[in-house]
């Protein structure tokens, strides 16, 4: 294996390692909105909101780790790709991209 | 109610994590037809569970190197804003028009399972001479090698990328039955790679509709929780419990499935 793979190695460990504890977050306060939905408390759909806020923050999160990835491996046109992915996301979730 | 979408957002992770799809083909014809959301609700949800299902799946599969991230970035660069625009244009679209269009999808998404199952094709073989940059490999352990594989006719994939992305945002659907087989037909991508790369890019291409969804409010968070905690146990008990089975015979049952799903979908819309 040579120092591009391996460092292709190291990314995707990193990103795996992101999207888990992501997924983790997210599923944490999606149950607290569950119990407190059923418990009816009025916290449970601020809980819940939050939580799918985080599950649709992983993509983003997955889109600027690459970006950052690609660019210290001296990759800059993967990165300016990853980069242009994770910004796109984000104006879609700010509404701030109209066609 | 919400134990019964634990239950169908577990399905849903479970059949989507076998094929490399998001899972939405089956969610939203449930959420409608069974649940009776509205379609619009019932997309955001999709998407969501999209999402929920590709992160926890594709934490997996990028670990175990299936996953060629440089072939899935490059092109979700033509996904995510076909994926915009399409959610832009899906809420100015009544739900009957989605609905007839959705059903209309899932009769073809049957018939190309149906082909597939019952022709499965070749692996390609190892590429010759120097490896280009969205080249990729993984180590198969059915094989017990690693499977190296070069990346052809990008353009194409490129152009049927923005199409995915597209349904994606008008159906809720992650686009993944337009990018495995563009993946694996266009690009001569192995279909186990084609299948998690698909998956790694289902996520970010869904994310850019459910935003635009979410900002519109008309992402439930009270459906939501249930429906996305079922779908990352789902997923994480689909990677392990279906690696074994035989992916033919899967997907035959499953074109049955979704062949059922879109007819009575195409029924409900009283086009007929």
């Amino acid at each position: 294996m040579n120092a591009g793979e391996q460092a292709e190695r190291a990314l995707q460990k990193r990103v795996s390692v992101a999207l888990f504890y992501g997924c983790v977050l997210s599923a944490a306060l999606l149950s607290c909105g569950a119990v407190l939905f059923a418990s009816g408390s009025g916290l449970g759909p601020a809980f819940s909101l939050a939580g799918v806020a985080v599950l649709l923050s992983t993509p983003v999160l997955r889109a600027l780790l690459l970006a950052r990835g690609y660019w210290r491996s001296g990759e800059r046109l993967f990165a300016a790709v990853a980069l242009f992915v994770a910004v796109f996301i984000l104006l879609s979730a700010l509404g701030k991209y109209r066609p | 109610m919400a134990v019964q979408l634990f239950v169908l957002g577990a399905s849903v992770g479970v059949l989507g994590s076998a094929f490399g799809l998001g899972g939405g083909i089956f969610a939203i014809p449930a959420l409608v037809l069974y649940f009776g959301l509205p379609m619009h609700a019932a997309v955001a949800l999709s998407l969501a569970m999209i999402v929920a299902a590709s992160s926890s799946v594709a934490s997996v599969n990028v670990e175990r190197g299936l996953a060629n991230m440089k072939l899935g970035l490059s092109l979700e660069a033509f996904t995510v804003p076909g994926a915009a625009l399409g959610a832009l244009l899906a809420s100015r679209l009544d739900g009957g028009t989605l609905r007839l269009m959705f059903s209309i999808l899932l009769c073809a998404v049957s018939v190309a399972m149906a082909r597939k199952a019952l022709r499965p094709g070749a692996e390609h073989p190892a590429p010759q001479g120097p490896r280009g940059p969205l080249d990729g490999f993984y180590f198969d352990p059915a094989s017990g090698r690693e499977v190296h594989y070069a990346v052809r006719r990008f353009p194409l994939a490129a152009l049927s990328a923005i199409g995915a992305g597209a349904l994606s945002g008008l159906l809720g659907v992650g686009g993944g039955i337009i990018k495995v087989p563009a993946l694996r037909l266009l690009c001569g991508v192995p279909l186990k790679a084609a299948a998690a790369t698909s998956n790694f890019m289902l996520g970010m291409t869904a994310a850019a509709s459910a935003a635009v969804y979410f900002s519109k409010g008309y992402l439930l968070p009270e459906l939501a929780a249930p429906l996305v905690l079922g779908v990352l146990a789902g997923a994480a008990l689909g990677i392990k419990a279906l690696a074994g089975l035989r992916a033919e015979k899967l997907e035959l049952a499953f074109a049955g499935l979704v062949l059922f799903v879109g007819v009575k979908m195409f029924l409900s819309t009283g086009v007929l």
